[in-house]
């Protein structure tokens, strides 16, 4: 990895008995884009509002480009931050928003104007047209724009977002997705997003930190985070899984006991013993409703549930007391399969991920 | 026309007639001072008159005093009880509410007891000093009205994350206050400050226990003592007040609109 810019180190947070985050460490570099990705109350907010400077940490400090600010008050950071709910300045045009931050630094009219012309040129709401408007006069999409405009305008040291696309409909939430990963690139600015939203944070970061339980489960890039989870909870919470439940029937082959029939796991069984009880996870796209020749193993089992959904039919195969589901592409020559029909699954075995 | 509508219709009139006829009856008796005719002759008595001119002029600057007290106690109290403390609004509440249960003449007794002229804090040993304790017990009395003005303002907007927004680019407290809070419930200060206004313009006890030449105690000198003099200073107290409800509801019209409105 690149030199470090921000470094969060042993940060802890506890409200009254409740501990929060727990023993939380990331280093990210410059220019670096990392989500915290995780369900509700899994102490990710609370990590950026402590980067942000709105939560002081119980123990532990966060560093930023060599300098502590641990204990620095959110105002003596150079930190921009995006909020769920806009936060704009409902008395302030959409000018005086941007300018807001450049305004309290005490740079000169002049500097001032020419670059809100620029921030507000970035983001696609020309001076022109949108300076005079008040946020009211906005549309959600627009606000959240204005929003970054105004974050980005005193040039931070890092940017934050927390959750910024969860109040504005699907549509605009992918353009606008893509529109921050496009100026985080174009400026180069260090950035943390938060999301529960595990499609945004797989497709515009370049690392992800799956939290659970106040802690870091897993910090990887998204195709990392993805194909090799590290532990169940973040195999579970990212993508969708199919999980297995097997006995290793015999651990010097790497065979494995899945409803009554076999599979060789060889290499995967990471020193588990016979009679050990696994949880065999696979990702729907690794499974195939035939036999395939590039797939080692197959599983029988029934048809249990067929949804025809256009270009791709999903279809639900049970297979002893476990249900998989695995998406085919709709042919017109050939026929959706029938419920309670007998079928064969086959996969890679080296796509099975072994959750211990 | 339908019978629900009918009925609402009846309600209006006789809910007017309830409010306005007293009102046109005094109206109309101020008008009758000289014998036979109409005229505005009790007005000009009232407004010719220099303890009118002087007691208003001096409850109108009492009321600036007490509003300026009103909103310098209450805005910043108000925002950091909602922002950091909102475990203690009930209390603030009860507070706040006080002036309504405590009667003001326990209160002006209380205030010549505490800060009589051999006490540590001789207020009442100067006019000054009194102006000065009229003025705070004043805003004491408002203070359900401002407070609860200035509150339910501050529920409008989100004032933790209008806040933490101005924060992270650089904002002190001072500036918070006085560009993002301000500006956000002026309306609701002004409606709080409308209320004080007219609270101060009318008040008779604190006044006339104070010894202040206010122009609560001249109404209740002038009604003792005259005719048509108290129906007409009625009718100027009455268009006082409603041109200060009419205000409040002009600016209302420039509150600016909640940003927090999510598609």
């Amino acid at each position: 990895m690149a030199e470090t810019y921000l470094s969060i180190q042993n940060v802890k947070k506890s409200f009254g008995q409740t501990t929060v985050v727990q023993d939380f460490n990331l280093d990210i570099a410059k220019g670096e884009f990392v989500s915290f990705l995780g369900p509700s109350g899994c102490g990710k907010t609370t990590v950026l509002r402590m980067v942000a400077g709105f939560e002081e940490p119980t123990s532990g400090s966060i560093v930023v480009s060599g300098k502590d600010i641990t204990r620095l008050k959110p105002n003596q950071r150079n930190i921009g931050m995006v909020f769920q709910a806009y936060a704009l300045f409902p008395n302030l045009t959409v000018a005086q928003n941007v300018a807001f931050g450049l305004k309290v630094a005490g740079v000169s009219k002049a500097d001032s104007d020419a670059r809100v012309k620029e921030m507000l040129g970035i983001i696609k709401l020309p001076m022109d047209e949108f300076g005079a408007r008040y946020p009211y006069q906005l549309s959600g999409g627009q606000q959240q724009r204005i929003a970054l405009a105004r974050a980005l305008a005193p040039s931070p040291k890092l940017l934050l977002l927390d959750e910024p696309l969860s109040a504005l409909d699907a549509k605009v939430r992918v353009s606008l997705r893509e529109e921050i990963r496009s100026i985080q690139q174009k400026l180069g600015i260090t950035t943390i997003f938060v999301t529960h939203d595990q499609e945004e944070a797989l497709s515009i970061s370049d690392r992800i930190a799956v939290m659970y339980g106040g802690r870091a489960e897993q910090v990887g890039a998204p195709f990392e985070i993805y194909n090799r989870p590290a532990s169940k909870f973040v195999a579970n919470f990212v993508g969708t899984l199919n999980v297995l439940e097997g006995t290793v029937s015999d651990a010097s082959n790497g065979a494995v006991r899945v409803a009554a029939q076999e599979l060789s796991l060889k290499g995967k069984l990471n020193g588990s013993k016979n009679g050990d009880a696994l949880s065999l996870a696979l990702r729907p796209e690794a499974i195939s409703l035939r036999r395939r020749p590039d797939h080692d193993a197959t599983l029988s089992g029934t048809i249990a549930d067929v949804h025809f959904l256009g270009s791709v039919i999903r279809v639900r195969v049970g297979i002893g007391g476990s249900v998989v589901s695995l998406d085919t592409f709709n042919t017109s020559h050939t026929p959706p399969p029938v419920v309670g029909q007998p079928a064969e699954i086959s996969f890679s075995s080296g796509d099975v991920l072994v959750l211990h | 026309m339908k019978r629900s509508t009918l009925w609402a219709w009846v309600t209006f009139i006789i809910g007017a007639s309830y409010f306005f006829i007293p009102l046109i009856a005094t109206m109309e008796f101020s008008l009758r001072m000289r014998r036979g005719e109409y005229s505005f002759d009790a007005y000009r008595v009232v407004f010719s008159d220099d303890r009118f001119q002087a007691t208003f002029g001096y409850s109108v600057v009492v009321a600036i005093f007490t509003i300026l007290l009103g909103v310098l106690i209450v805005v910043p109290t108000a925002y950091w009880i909602r922002l950091r403390m909102p475990y203690l609004r009930p209390v603030v509440e009860f507070i706040t509410l006080l002036p309504l249960i405590i009667p003001a003449i326990v209160v002006v007794f209380g205030y010549i007891r505490m800060y009589g002229s051999s006490s540590p804090l001789p207020f009442l040993a100067t006019a000054r000093g009194t102006d000065v304790l009229l003025v705070i017990g004043y805003s004491m009395l408002a203070l359900p009205y401002m407070y609860r003005a200035v509150d339910t303002g501050l529920r409008t907007i989100d004032v933790r994350t209008l806040t933490e927004a101005a924060q992270i680019l650089g904002a002190g407290w001072t500036t918070i206050i006085a560009r993002i809070i301000l500006p956000n419930v002026l309306i609701a200060v002004l409606s709080g400050a409308f209320l004080t206004f007219a609270i101060v313009l009318g008040e008779f006890t604190m006044a006339s226990l104070l010894n202040r030449p206010a122009f609560g105690p001249y109404l209740q000198n002038i009604g003792a003592n005259r005719a048509y003099e108290p129906a007409a200073l009625a009718i100027i107290a009455f268009v006082i007040t409603w041109g200060c409800m009419s205000v409040i509801q002009v600016l209302s019209r420039f509150a600016p609109q909640s940003a927090n409105r999510p598609n």
